[in-house]
């Protein structure tokens, strides 16, 4: 089977298949299971795009527009080219500070977990920082960073640091240490061990809080942006908010949803498997 | 090669005051298969994890050609030289067969993980993970990551123990070719008398806990031994009508 063919480089199944690597993503990439699921998922959709516009006819209100009007809105925002550059630099911040918050919170998780000491130390802490309210951190850090870029920036990772910390630790509490002997028995460098022994066992830990991670970021971005931004998708909002334009607002709801549903599918979906390596195989 | 030296006095499990091995002097000489049988709970596990460095040994004395063990271990340049096969196959579930061998040597001896895949008979395993093979070919592979290294000395942990007869029976043969083949000087700690006369040069018995080296027996029997043999078990008889109690750890003349 052809998948992929460019002037004269062709990538059939076979060559897929003889890459160990790419063994997890490809079976899943490529199967029924994922074209029933993709059924499946599209079926959810048009159903609630279907009850909604429905729902729509039947209010008939301004403040309940149909499917229709919010997909002619969504046309509208993007001929103006408002909606692109709004989204792209929220989707950056959102990157951002994902990328930042799942280091520094994986770090401090693993060191949670491994030492007993720096758990006791910063356990207290960690549950503060757990129930600070975001608009807290928030206001705080554009009062003492002042209205800026990094100000936006940090007050996200902050809010998402603890959470990361929480499930990491747990996975890293949980770290099998008769593997991690053998590690030292037959000598294994620092960073093989911890590559190849102990991350490995942090992979669903590390996705779920990935997962979890990106959901919680983009929303408190949103409200980062409201409040002390010019531009991106919560300044958007602001604005289409004091005109009620409500199908304005759906609309970036709308194409934002899309994009996050994008990232789930493309990037965490293979993911998932190529971390499930070897514990399920079919 | 390598000879080993044991001297422990009144080890006690970490956070504990009770002694596990009250006093342990034994030496295994290079080359030789030295089996170790006590009762269960004796601490030959811990003996094992202590003669591994896995363990702390603080204030005992545990060396090998006479050169402070723990010391050489952590130190020396050719550190490569203690294998060790635990009671379960402790593979990265994670990893291939081949990958899990691979991930204790270094890039330029990959070329031997076929031969040693082959030698226990495991060639066409290479790309399989753990969970798609059965214990007794996990067995294998732990068995054959052990050696990747060539140990010189190699440490086992009732690595048999869960298996069915016949592959328990394989697997040792396979373990005796294997070390012969090198000269590897071995511990084999087992609850198994049989076994034990099978594989071993000498047989240590030790007490309950806390600990004691109750007797040795040098097996003088003839290579190769067999599983089931009439010598072996003459051996083993003679031996237990001597000294009933002795898989119990107690000798009672």
């Amino acid at each position: 089977m052809k998948l992929f063919a460019f002037r004269n480089i062709v990538i059939s199944k076979s060559h897929l298949k003889n890459i160990p690597l790419l063994k997890g993503a490809f079976t899943m990439t490529f199967s029924r299971e994922l074209f029933s699921f993709l059924l499946l998922r599209l079926g959810v959709i048009v159903a609630i795009s279907a009850l909604w516009q429905g729902l729509a006819w039947l209010i008939a209100s301004p403040d309940f527009p149909s499917l229709v009007a919010v997909i002619n809105s969504v046309q509208y925002h993007l001929n103006e080219g408002d909606m692109v550059s709004n989204v792209l630099i929220t989707l950056r911040r959102v990157l951002l500070s994902f990328i930042i918050a799942m280091l520094l919170g994986g770090i401090i998780g693993i060191m949670m977990g491994v030492n007993a000491w720096i758990n006791k130390l910063s356990d207290s802490l960690l549950i503060i920082m757990l129930n600070i309210p975001a608009l807290v951190t928030i206001l705080l850090c554009y009062i003492w960073f002042g209205l800026v870029e990094s100000a936006a920036i940090a007050a996200v990772v902050i809010n998402k640091i603890p959470t990361v910390v929480v499930m990491i630790r747990e996975g890293a509490r949980t770290v099998d240490k008769d593997l991690l002997a053998v590690a030292k028995i037959y000598q294994l460098s620092a960073s093989k061990t911890f590559f190849k022994v102990f991350l490995p066992q942090l992979y669903p830990f590390i996705i779920a809080s990935a997962r979890s991670g990106l959901s919680l970021i983009w929303k408190i971005v949103l409200v980062v942006e409201l409040l002390g931004r010019s531009d991106g998708v919560g300044f958007a909002l602001n604005t289409l908010f004091q005109f009620f334009d409500i199908a304005g607002i759906l609309a970036y709801t709308l194409v934002f949803v899309v994009i996050i549903l994008l990232i789930e599918a493309l990037i965490f979906k293979p993911f998932d498997k190529l971390v499930a390596r070897g514990s399920r195989f079919d | 090669m390598i000879e080993l030296n044991v001297a422990i006095k009144n080890k006690c499990y970490p956070k504990s005051e009770q002694a596990v091995l009250a006093q342990l002097d034994f030496t295994v000489k290079s080359g030789e298969f030295v089996a170790i049988i006590g009762p269960s709970g004796c601490g030959k596990s811990t003996l094992l994890n202590m003669i591994s460095g896995l363990e702390s040994c603080s204030g005992q004395h545990i060396s090998y050609n006479e050169t402070a063990y723990q010391e050489s271990f952590a130190n020396n340049e050719d550190r490569q030289q203690l294998g060790y096969i635990f009671q379960q196959p402790r593979l990265m579930p994670w990893l291939t067969v081949r990958e899990n061998i691979e991930l204790i040597l270094q890039p330029d001896q990959f070329d031997k993980v076929d031969d040693l895949l082959a030698q226990v008979g495991l060639a066409n395993e290479g790309e399989y993970f753990p969970s798609q093979l059965s214990g007794g070919m996990q067995r294998r592979v732990s068995i054959a990551r052990a050696f990747a290294i060539n140990p010189q000395l190699l440490l086992l942990d009732e690595p048999f123990n869960s298996l069915d007869a016949p592959t328990a029976a394989r697997l040792r043969q396979l373990l005796i070719n294997l070390c012969e083949q090198r000269g590897t000087t071995v511990v084999f700690v087992t609850h198994d008398l049989q076994e034990a006369v099978y594989l071993a040069d000498r047989i240590i018995f030790m007490s309950d806990s806390p600990s004691t080296i109750v007797h040795q027996s040098i097996v003088d029997l003839p290579r190769p031994r067999k599983e089931s043999g009439v010598a072996e078990l003459a051996w083993q008889a003679q031996l237990l009508l001597k000294y009933p109690g002795l898989l119990a750890g107690r000798i009672d003349e």
